[in-house]
């Protein structure tokens, strides 16, 4: 696959699968099921991600360099050697950080417009 | 797949979701299918409960991730390619330039089979072009008016019929009465009139329509105005509206046509507007006139001879307008319960009357073209494998130098493109002469002709169809010829051993054999169907008759004597001219189109103004009408002379009318009551056989007549039994009718099997174009054995030639190719009788008198294709049996 090069802006906005994994990946570690379980509960239960959709988006993520497979492991009493880890590549935290910034912003103009008290 | 954990066994559930990941690209599953399996495993262990909602929920997730991998996969694909080729998107294009430009040059060297592809191309890509271009000028483009799509049609259903017609104190409440149309308009069917007044007598095709009728059509005129709701009471004033082409040949174009006075059946009417070039609702006419609302019999409730116009408002939907529609037809039922009871005014689109009952027949065209398409394509991909395989060395050095199978496969499917393309073009122009000489012959059976033309719509659709041709008829043979063993094609020097492709040659004639049996047999149908049309017995002698409508203006023919008198002028000279047996006098000509109905009683049992009333179609003739049009007389007594004003009213019924109301009993001597305005009492003296007079393909409708000389409505119409060819006896009848009366103009005569012909114009328009297909099939058919058959001959000049030197006969080696041709062709036949079996259902709308699946026309075709097969094999079998042994042992490959 083609890596995806340029700046950090050309991958916002971000699709909502994409923010979420990015999010769960802000803290530590995880392996697929991992990030899974982090966004139903943070979400509390209001996203889901299934398999196929989780495995794919991870996949593109790879590829345009926003994460990566993780070296290092936890500790070995939670490692399960067979799973695949990944983490935030500086990239992808960079993107994270600006969508945020973005999102801050919004919220800040509905304020601004009450549409948000 | 290995287990997730060291001795746990899979569940049924996640066996199947394994089962289904399969559905994911081959990369994505190496990557990941573990993971999945166990995200799944994971969340189904968990829950033994509400397992169908996680079910669904990664169904669902499959269902959005599977093709997006797959589209994934795809797209790095044709990145992949460019990168692998080392270009980026521009140098891209420049490849595509480069693969031209080989294409052109290497077509440019085999001339010959150029000139093949492209001809047989040309053919089926233009037949298709052509149709279509008819498809869319009849069927797909909106009417010739502003927004076409608000414009509808408007008539009348009751009890006894859903095809009825408007009357007008109905028409005036509807009008009156809706909120949805900007405007409602009727018109009656146009008549001849009589124009005097001019250097000599003319006859003018005129229509009476109300006012706003031209507004509903969108029609603005260019000189003067339109009719308003004034000019609808003629008694006082007359006007009348000109079209465009009748200006000019009547008043030279002059500007101040306005206020003059045109004499039209006697009566003084004064020009008030122009209408432009090409307006007109159906047919041409030369002038409109209003509907007189005031004069009497436009009073009646129960008389029913308008059809409606209308525009929708811009925010008014059809259904709406309909429901607006119907609550106004049962406001008048109840006001009106002696004319009204069960009447209904409906509206459709007007663009479904204009093409309804062409758009089956053009709709099974468009698919036999596409059949016959496909048959072309499958002999130009059998051209392009027996030439992909004989280009094997050049293909090969091309590849040994670096080209990437996927670039020889672009380069092989631009050539098959450019090929199309090619043919495109030809086909366009064939289209459009094709088109040009259907128009000039002017067959009366498509509606909207005119309208039809080759424009950008069908060029458009012309190129499109040309790609995907190529792409269709390019694919199997370009696959086929850049998968090769380069080694392999070096080294045979190029010419390739028997049997590369020849599955897919046979399978191409295969399904070529199938196509052209289905075209085939549909056109069987329809030729067996138009033969038994054209054979009904219509109730009638249609040889040697001549038909004629005089128009007898009012003005001068007010009373029943005077219009008796001048038939009876006009009969007595023209029996004494030779060749003529007699002439008869109807007020509605059978096949003629038109009709006059009525409510009918018989007293005591039945009673006219109520629902127990029933419906026939009324006539009026002159006592001989029987005779001369050869009708026979089944009961009772025909009309005489005595039968005549002062003499007690008598009626004859016809075989249909008598079945339905008189089932049981004889009908000579019953008394019907007959709704002519008044009540008219007559007795029944004879029953008549029935006619068609609709249409041969239709029911022979209830019909009774009235005697001339009683009650002479309508009777237009003339027609001349002759003992000789009627064409010698036209001459007499407008001299002897300008005789009678030197004032009257001179109408169209028809034979009166022209008139039956043109009523199965359209059937017999649908069997000789569809014939043309299958024939056109039946050779391109033909042509691919045969060329797949002598394919298969060179392709074993050694075997053959080696067994002729071990002793085969030349019945053996006839045998060994004719065999082969038939077999395919059997296999063939089978395929198309099925598909045949299949596909005829959708073409029995347009059947008469046979069924879809009709055994007899499913058994000719086939013999007919085997026997065209036999001589394709013949022909390269017998070229085989003159292969010299030796010659052939020589030859290298």
């Amino acid at each position: 696959m083609v890596a995806k090069p340029g700046t950090p802006e050309d991958h916002l906005p971000l699709t909502p699968a994409v923010l979420h994994i990015l999010l769960a990946l802000s803290d530590r570690k995880r392996h697929g099921l991992g990030i899974m379980d982090e966004v139903e509960e943070r979400t509390l239960g209001s996203v889901r991600l299934g398999p196929g959709t989780l495995y794919g988006t991870i996949k593109r993520m790879v590829a345009s360099g926003l994460i990566d497979e993780a070296e290092g492991r936890p500790a070995p009493e939670e490692d399960d050697t067979r799973r695949r880890y990944y983490a935030l590549t500086v990239l992808g935290r960079q993107v994270l950080g600006l969508e945020a910034q973005r999102l801050q912003h919004l919220v800040t103009v509905a304020r601004d417009k009450e549409v948000l008290r | 797949m290995k287990d997730l954990h060291a001795g746990d066994r899979r569940t049924l559930g996640e066996r199947c979701y394994a089962v289904l990941l399969g559905l994911y690209p081959r990369r994505f599953r190496r990557s990941y299918e573990r993971q999945l399996l166990e995200a799944f495993s994971q969340r189904y262990r968990a829950r033994p409960t509400g397992r169908a909602r996680l079910w669904l929920f990664h169904l669902w997730d499959l269902a959005r991730s599977v093709p997006r991998e797959h589209w994934d996969v795809w797209r790095d694909a044709l990145r992949g390619w460019r990168a692998r080729d080392g270009v980026t998107g521009r140098e891209w294009m420049s490849t595509v330039v480069q693969d031209l430009t080989y294409a052109l040059r290497s077509l440019r060297r085999s001339p010959g089979f150029m000139v093949v592809v492209v001809v047989t191309l040309g053919l089926g890509i233009g037949l298709n072009t052509a149709i279509f271009s008819i498809v869319n000028g009849v069927l797909l483009r909106p009417l010739p008016y502003p927004d076409a799509d608000r414009l509808v049609w408007g008539y009348s259903t009751f009890s006894g019929g859903n095809n009825a017609s408007v009357s007008p104190p109905d028409y005036l409440d509807y009008r009156a009465e809706n909120t949805v149309f900007t405007h409602l308009a009727a018109r009656r069917g146009q008549r001849p009139y009589a124009l005097t007044g001019m250097d000599r007598p003319l006859q003018g095709a005129g229509q009476e329509v109300s006012a706003g009728f031209f507004e509903a059509l969108g029609g603005v005129p260019v000189v003067g105005r339109t009719f308003t709701v004034e000019d609808e009471r003629i008694a006082t004033n007359r006007v009348a509206v000109l079209s465009y082409g009748f200006w000019q040949r009547m008043f030279a174009g002059s500007d101040d046509v306005l206020d003059q006075a045109m004499t039209l059946d006697g009566e003084t009417y004064h020009v008030v507007g122009v209408m432009p070039p090409g307006f007109r609702l159906f047919n041409a006419v030369d002038f409109w006139t209003p509907i007189g609302f005031d004069a009497d019999f436009a009073q009646v409730r129960r008389f029913h001879f308008l059809r409606l116009v209308g525009r929708l408002r811009d925010d008014v939907s059809l259904e709406r307008a309909q429901a607006e529609l119907d609550v106004i037809s049962k406001r008048l039922e109840e006001a009106y319960p002696a004319s009204n009871a069960t009447w209904r005014l409906v509206v459709v689109p007007l663009h479904q009357v204009a093409v309804s009952n062409v758009r089956p027949a053009l709709l099974l065209l468009l698919g036999a073209v596409g059949l016959v398409l496909l048959i072309a394509c499958g002999n130009v991909a059998n051209l392009l494998l027996a030439r992909g395989a004989a280009r094997h060395s050049e293909l090969a050095v091309r590849t040994a130098l670096g080209a990437s199978r996927r670039r020889v496969l672009r380069q092989l499917l631009t050539e098959s493109i450019m090929l199309a393309l090619i043919g495109g073009i030809v086909g366009s122009v064939l289209a459009v002469v094709g088109v040009g000489a259907l128009q000039a012959l002017q067959p009366r059976s498509i509606p909207r002709l005119d309208e039809v033309a080759v424009d950008g719509m069908v060029l458009a659709f012309a190129f499109g169809l040309s790609v995907i041709t190529g792409v269709v008829f390019g694919l199997l043979p370009s696959l086929s010829a850049s998968k090769l063993d380069v080694n392999a094609a070096l080294k045979e020097g190029g010419r390739s051993g028997a049997g590369r492709g020849d599955g897919m040659r046979a399978g191409l004639v295969v399904s070529e054999v199938a196509l052209s049996l289905i075209l085939l047999i549909g056109a069987g149908l329809l030729i067996e169907s138009f033969w038994r049309l054209s054979r009904v017995d219509p109730g009638f002698d249609v040889r040697n008759a001549v038909t004629t409508s005089v128009a007898l203006p009012s003005a001068r023919y007010e009373t029943d004597e005077q219009r008796i008198a001048f038939y009876d002028a006009v009969r007595e000279r023209l029996r004494s001219t030779p060749g003529v047996v007699d002439v008869a006098v109807t007020s509605n000509l059978p096949l003629g189109g038109g009709g006059n109905d009525t409510y009918l009683a018989v007293p005591g049992r039945h009673q006219l103004g109520t629902e127990s009333q029933f419906n026939a179609q009324n006539r009026s003739v002159s006592a001989n009408f029987f005779d001369v049009m050869q009708t026979p007389l089944l009961q009772g007594r025909q009309f005489t002379s005595a039968d005549r004003d002062g003499t007690p009213n008598v009626v004859i019924i016809n075989e249909p009318f008598a079945n339905t109301i008189f089932p049981d009993e004889s009908p000579i001597g019953q008394r019907l009551q007959i709704d002519l305005g008044d009540v008219y009492e007559a007795e029944i003296v004879g029953v008549v056989g029935g006619i068609n007079h609709f249409s041969l393909g239709g029911q022979r409708p209830a019909e009774f007549y009235l005697p001339l000389r009683q009650s002479a409505f309508g009777g237009q119409n003339l027609i001349v039994r002759t003992s000789v060819d009627p064409l010698t006896v036209t001459n007499a009848i407008p001299r002897i009718v300008s005789n009678v009366d030197p004032l009257l103009p001179v109408s169209p005569m028809f034979t009166y099997e022209e008139l039956v012909a043109n009523s199965i114009a359209q059937p017999r328009f649908a069997m000789l174009i569809l014939g043309l297909f299958a024939a056109v099939a039946l050779v391109l058919a033909g042509v691919g054995i045969y060329g797949v058959l002598g394919y298969y001959v060179a392709q074993r000049t050694k075997e053959v030639g080696l067994r002729v030197a071990l002793g085969a006969k030349n019945g053996d080696v006839l045998r060994l190719v004719v065999g082969r041709g038939m077999g395919l062709t059997a296999l063939g036949l089978l395929v198309g009788v099925i598909g045949a079996f299949g596909l005829t259902r959708f073409m029995s709308s347009l059947l008469f008198g046979v069924g879809a699946t009709d055994p007899v026309t499913f058994m000719v075709p086939p013999v007919v294709l085997a026997l065209i097969a036999l001589l394709a094999s013949y022909l390269p079998a017998r070229r085989a049996t003159r292969i010299a042994p030796i010659a052939a042992l020589k030859t290298d490959g």
